[in-house]
């Protein structure tokens, strides 16, 4: 456990990073001041970004809840740029949600009842490891041909890799434990059901939470690989969109988006977890 | 004539196990054991490390299925573990993602005896042991002696008939050992269970034992009653029967 100081110390080294990239990039921007095709700056400096790019944000927003869209020719309103990304990223963090649950509860689930047979194990483990080959993102073109752009295509793609992920944690979990809590427990008098309920699952908390903290990223990129692919709304098609016009500082709007998600998904997780973990020597 | 025969609680004829380890070698943990256990016997067993003891202990624990021989406990052939034996392991296996009085209810658990009542008699065992100020706390908030002593309450909790213990007090300091000694006899003294006891001290053999078994190179070299009154005191150990017995367990586990 770190100490209070040493916490401290680190916040606020993270602090100073964040502060020196920030002026860092507003310098940037000023030196580099080449602008892309449709006279978009290739390096938006901040106050481009702010009243610019996220204020453009309202082209995306379909005129609803009666704040009034660009389409029909009104000015854009942070109101609707801040309705757009938010709809938006509802979308896509539904999409993320439900594939990381079904992936999490498909990939544990699979993998115990594998591992429960050593036969299954046996007979498995060549395809587990061509499944841990398999780049992620090879797959794309399969889901996409199966599910065309539809929604519940992106949702399986992030249950497949998170799925992937999972299985070979929860494997690999179940066989690091050591051999004389199942002793001790068929000792007990315990059966293979009560085994598995007392001994198994939570023996395999910690590795599993090792492994479900690196599928959160992971999701987070493949919804995201999946969007790009041509879906109907989400984040990923305002990318598509400032894409076809350069529109970098509008693409790395939604760039900061998802690197936040992303970060607070995986501190929100990480923090209500570790109370699964806390008998757990390293609670990290 | 009739043959009155008490029955026995471990019957083992001509035991052999051999381990195959990874690199393809093997090695013959037991060489044709043969030994009889009666009920409410407390035996030793005896020997210099890596020469079978806790092999020994498996094979009737029922954790290793391959053995050749014909090994029984209470008259049925053993196969599998069970509840008639309760096994405290020489590896630390007190569950760490259970609180210590949870550890020691286990094995009450599985046998489904309600939360409250097996908490409690799960705290009368930890007060046994000494251990009567941590029933809330993890084991990783345990020291090593406290932690055997955990395992210790919670084979005594659950009231097997025969125990099988793998060097329960090796991790203790002496004090505590000697108590535990204590407590353990006066349990056995009250129960009648049938103890096998593995350890490498012949004092602890002696104090304890109603016989000693003394296995060396996975045989049983020597098997040797301890006709000493109980409760043995320092002074019964030190008199001629007791000096007496104590050299020759030492000739046998290969010292004088
Ligand atoms: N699972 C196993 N695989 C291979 N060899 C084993 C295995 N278990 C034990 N052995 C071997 O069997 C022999 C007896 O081991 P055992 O654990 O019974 O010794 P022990 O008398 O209990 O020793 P100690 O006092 O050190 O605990 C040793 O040579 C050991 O290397
Ligand atoms: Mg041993």
């Amino acid at each position: 456990m770190a100490s209070r100081r040493e916490r401290l110390v680190s916040v606020a080294s993270g602090i100073g990073v964040f502060v020196a990239l920030v002026l860092l990039w507003e310098l940037l921007s000023r030196i580099v001041t080449a602008t892309g095709s449709y006279d978009e700056p290739l390096v938006p400096g901040w106050g481009y970004l702010w009243s610019n790019s996220l204020l453009r944000m309202a082209d995306y927003w379909d005129g609803s809840l009666g704040i009034p869209s660009t389409v029909e020719g009104d000015p854009p309103t942070y109101a609707a740029a801040i309705l757009a990304l938010g709809k938006a990223s509802l979308i896509t963090f539904q999409r993320v949600l439900i594939g990381l649950v079904a992936g999490v509860v498909v990939g544990v689930g699979l993998g115990v009842l594998v591992s429960m047979s050593s036969l299954a194990r046996r007979l498995l483990a060549p395809s587990v490891h061509i499944l841990r080959m398999t780049p992620f993102l090879a797959m794309i073109p399969l889901f996409n041909l199966w599910f065309g752009a539809a929604t519940i295509g992106i949702i399986l793609f992030v249950a497949y890799g998170v799925g992937v992920i999972m299985f070979i944690g929860a494997i690999n979990a179940v066989g690091n434990v050591p051999r004389v809590y199942f002793d001790r427990a068929a000792t007990a008098g315990a059966g293979l059901a009560t085994r598995y309920r007392l001994i198994v699952m939570p023996a395999i908390v910690p590795e599993l939470r090792a492994s479900l903290l690196l599928s959160i990223g992971l999701a987070w990129s493949l919804v995201v690989a999946g969007e790009l692919l041509g879906a109907q709304e989400g984040l990923g098609v305002i990318v598509i969109y400032a894409l076809q016009f350069a529109y970098t500082g509008r693409v790395m709007i939604i760039a900061f988006l998802f690197i936040l998600y992303a970060g607070i998904s995986f501190a929100l997780v990480e923090a209500v977890s570790r109370w699964f973990i806390r008998w757990h020597h390293q609670t990290t | 004539m009739l043959m009155v025969e008490t029955q026995s609680a471990v019957s083992i004829d001509r035991l052999s196990v051999v381990f195959e380890r990874d690199d393809g070698t093997r090695v013959q943990a037991l060489r044709d054991v043969s030994l009889d256990i009666g009920e409410g016997e407390f035996v030793c067993v005896l020997g210099r490390s890596g020469h079978g003891k806790t092999t020994l202990l498996n094979v009737v624990a029922g954790l290793i299925p391959s053995y050749s021989g014909d090994v029984r406990v209470l008259g049925k052939p053993v196969k599998a573990p069970g509840v008639d034996r309760g096994v405290i392991f020489q590896k630390d296996a007190v569950f760490p993602w259970m609180r210590v009085e949870d550890n020691v209810a286990f094995g009450l658990r599985v046998s489904g005896m309600p939360k409250p009542e097996r908490l409690r008699v799960a705290r009368e065992h930890l007060d046994l042991v000494g251990l009567r100020n941590v029933p809330r706390a993890w084991p990783r908030e345990l020291s090593g002696g406290m932690r055997a002593r955990v395992a210790v309450a919670g084979v005594f909790a659950s009231d097997p008939p025969i125990l099988l213990a793998d060097e329960p007090f090796g991790a203790l300091d002496y004090v505590t050992r000697r108590q535990l000694q204590d407590v353990l006899l006066s349990l056995w003294e009250r129960t009648g269970k049938t103890i096998m006891f593995v350890t490498h001290d012949v004092d602890e053999a002696l104090r304890l034992a109603t016989r000693v078994i003394v296995v060396s190179n996975g045989s049983v070299v020597e098997d040797q009653a301890v006709d000493l009154p109980m409760p043995r005191s320092d002074d019964a150990l030190a008199t001629p029967r007791g000096l007496e017995l104590r050299h020759l367990l030492l000739h046998h586990i290969g010292l004088e």
